[in-house]
């Protein structure tokens, strides 16, 4: 989403395009995560065009449609992610009785809360189904469950650590397991907290006017586009 | 009971800062300089409190945790833990430094911390420590050729570890409860340092870091979290000094006042290691940045003497 309006103020002017990421000029430097993997990147768009007809749901409307996406995406598009939650809190049942721990009133207290609130969420998603059923679109609920599963996912990761032992200290960079889990649970926190706020999170995303705003502006003039010795603005 | 520093003891805590600030910074902890040890002990810093008799400074436990709660800011070698406790109860002196081997039962692998060119390992058990005599490298008499053991990463990216087979070649204390209460109190006062740090870096960051055009420290929910993390470091460094002024006095509620120290500074220092990643925003999970240094020390300190709850509970 990018401010294609100049001198537009806060959810106006705003359009939401889809961009090619292999378009010329698009830079992209990958981030490691202390877990070690690399899973995000900086991106740098450095006089990068984006055909007018790449805009989605019409100029201007780009907040508009981030709600819509956004909506979808917090409401069901994490099922997937609570439903290896359920898989997994049942996995660290099974794994503490199988060690031993179980018997640690805190831990036993611990996986008997997590349990209910695993039920809790799939409570919560299906009734957010029933809203979007009923008029449509997902209701401000569905905020309320991203922030939940990613506050209940660091709590099962946390949990799959403490069950390990000191086999925690052999975890290597990269490698796949619960620790690695773990520690990059702190990104989906993290993220979640984001989406859980929509207002910050888009304020941020559209904080900056980008270089590719500026072309889809030129772009929505008549007439406009590159040119022989049509000079794009450049990064700011 | 006097629970503040004297000046000998300020002056032998900035000094000690000043020194690790140049020498040993946090943001260097994944490679340290070659002769890192060799400097520590030189400045006599795995040997605070070992006799004069082996070449140690005689001075007492309150003056050590201090120093060790600034050298675990620092992230200093978790070597020293091991070194200075292997100094203070033994008599012959080690030649070198004594590495730290995580409390495992038989007959599983000894996971031995910080293994880089140690003389022999020091592991807690219950009531006593025990150094077996297992060297990171050794020549073979017979066959002259030179064994030297394999190094893994850990968890910990300022810690290596080696795995070693148990061996009977060993000597223990016994009949005193001090020796494994000072590897606890000095594991505390590594912890009470990584929550300082984390604390540290967290306000630094919240300051210089704009949203919205103003530092994003002016915003309460920032400003909760680091006041939050201000009281963990306190709570844990006050029990520290007054377990140490304990473990001096060889009060008889020693062995609980360490354990409630362990058991506080673990908890700060994973508390504050979290929510520093949570303050550094995007950043504080990135590999390039450094609160997960802080977090990942805490975790490691979490299996180094860790405080057993029956020790709380106890009487």
């Amino acid at each position: 989403m990018l401010r294609t309006e100049e001198g537009s103020r806060r959810h106006s002017g705003l359009s939401w395009v889809i961009c090619d990421m292999h378009a010329p000029g698009i830079d992209i430097r990958p981030i490691r995560k202390m877990s070690g993997q690399v899973e995000f990147a900086q991106v740098f768009y450095d006089d990068v065009r984006i055909p007018l007809s790449n805009v989605v749901g019409g100029l201007g409307n780009g907040w508009k449609v981030a709600m819509s996406t956004l909506g979808f995406e917090r409401g069901t598009g994490f099922i997937a992610d609570q439903v290896k939650q359920s898989q997994e809190i049942e996995d660290l049942i099974g794994r503490a009785r199988a060690n031993g721990m179980i018997r640690d009133h805190r831990i036993a207290h611990d996986l008997a809360q997590m349990r209910a609130e695993v039920a809790a969420l799939r409570a919560m998603t299906y009734r957010n189904i029933s809203i979007v059923v009923r008029t449509g679109q997902p209701g401000a609920e569905a905020s309320l469950i991203r922030l939940f599963t990613a506050e209940l996912g660091q709590r099962l990761d946390r949990m799959a650590v403490a069950l390990m032992g000191p086999e925690m200290l052999d975890f290597t960079y990269g490698e796949d397991n619960a620790v690695g889990d773990y520690l990059r649970g702190f990104a989906e926190h993290h993220r979640g907290r984001q989406r859980a706020d929509p207002a910050r999170y888009h304020r941020r995303a559209a904080a900056r006017p980008s270089q590719v705003a500026m072309i889809a502006q030129r772009a929505s003039r008549p007439g406009a586009g590159r040119g022989p010795g049509t000079k794009d603005v450049p990064w700011t | 009971m006097d629970l503040t520093p004297n000046d000998d003891q300020s002056a032998f805590v900035t000094a000690t800062i000043d020194w690790c600030r140049d020498t040993m910074p946090l943001e260097g902890a994944r490679e340290r300089p070659a002769n890192l040890w060799d400097q520590l002990e030189a400045m006599g810093l795995s040997r605070i409190t070992a006799p004069e008799a082996s070449g140690g400074l005689a001075l007492d436990h309150a003056t050590e945790a201090l120093v060790f709660a600034e050298l675990g800011r620092f992230l200093a070698p978790i070597g020293l833990l091991s070194s200075a406790v292997a100094n203070r109860w033994f008599d012959e002196p080690f030649d070198g430094k004594v590495a730290l081997a995580v409390t495992v039962e038989e007959p599983g692998p000894l996971r031995v911390l910080d293994p880089l060119d140690s003389a022999a390992v020091l592991m807690l058990q219950p009531g006593s420590v025990r150094v077996f005599d297992i060297p990171d490298s050794f020549t073979n008499q017979r066959t002259g050729e030179r064994h030297v053991t394999e190094h893994r990463p850990s968890l910990d990216p300022s810690t290596t570890q080696a795995w070693q087979e148990w061996t009977t070649t060993a000597v223990w204390t016994e009949g005193d409860p001090r020796p494994p209460l000072h590897l606890q109190l000095l594991a505390a006062a590594f912890a009470v340092g990584c929550a300082d740090a984390a604390r540290d870096m967290a306000v630094d960051y919240a300051k210089v870091r704009e949203q919205f055009e103003r530092p994003i420290g002016s915003f309460q929910a920032i400003k909760h979290m680091c006041a939050d993390m201000a009281v963990r470091a306190a709570v844990a460094r006050s029990q520290l000094y007054y377990a140490a002024c304990a473990l001096d006095a060889a009060d008889a509620e020693m062995a609980f006042h360490v354990a409630a120290a362990k058991r506080l500074a673990d908890q700060a220092a994973l508390d504050n290691g979290r929510v520093n990643i949570q303050v550094h925003g995007g950043i504080g999970m990135t590999d390039e940045a450094y609160p997960h240094f802080c977090l990942k020390r805490a975790h490691l300190l979490q299996f180094v003497a860790p405080a057993d709850p029956a020790a709380l509970l106890a009487g």
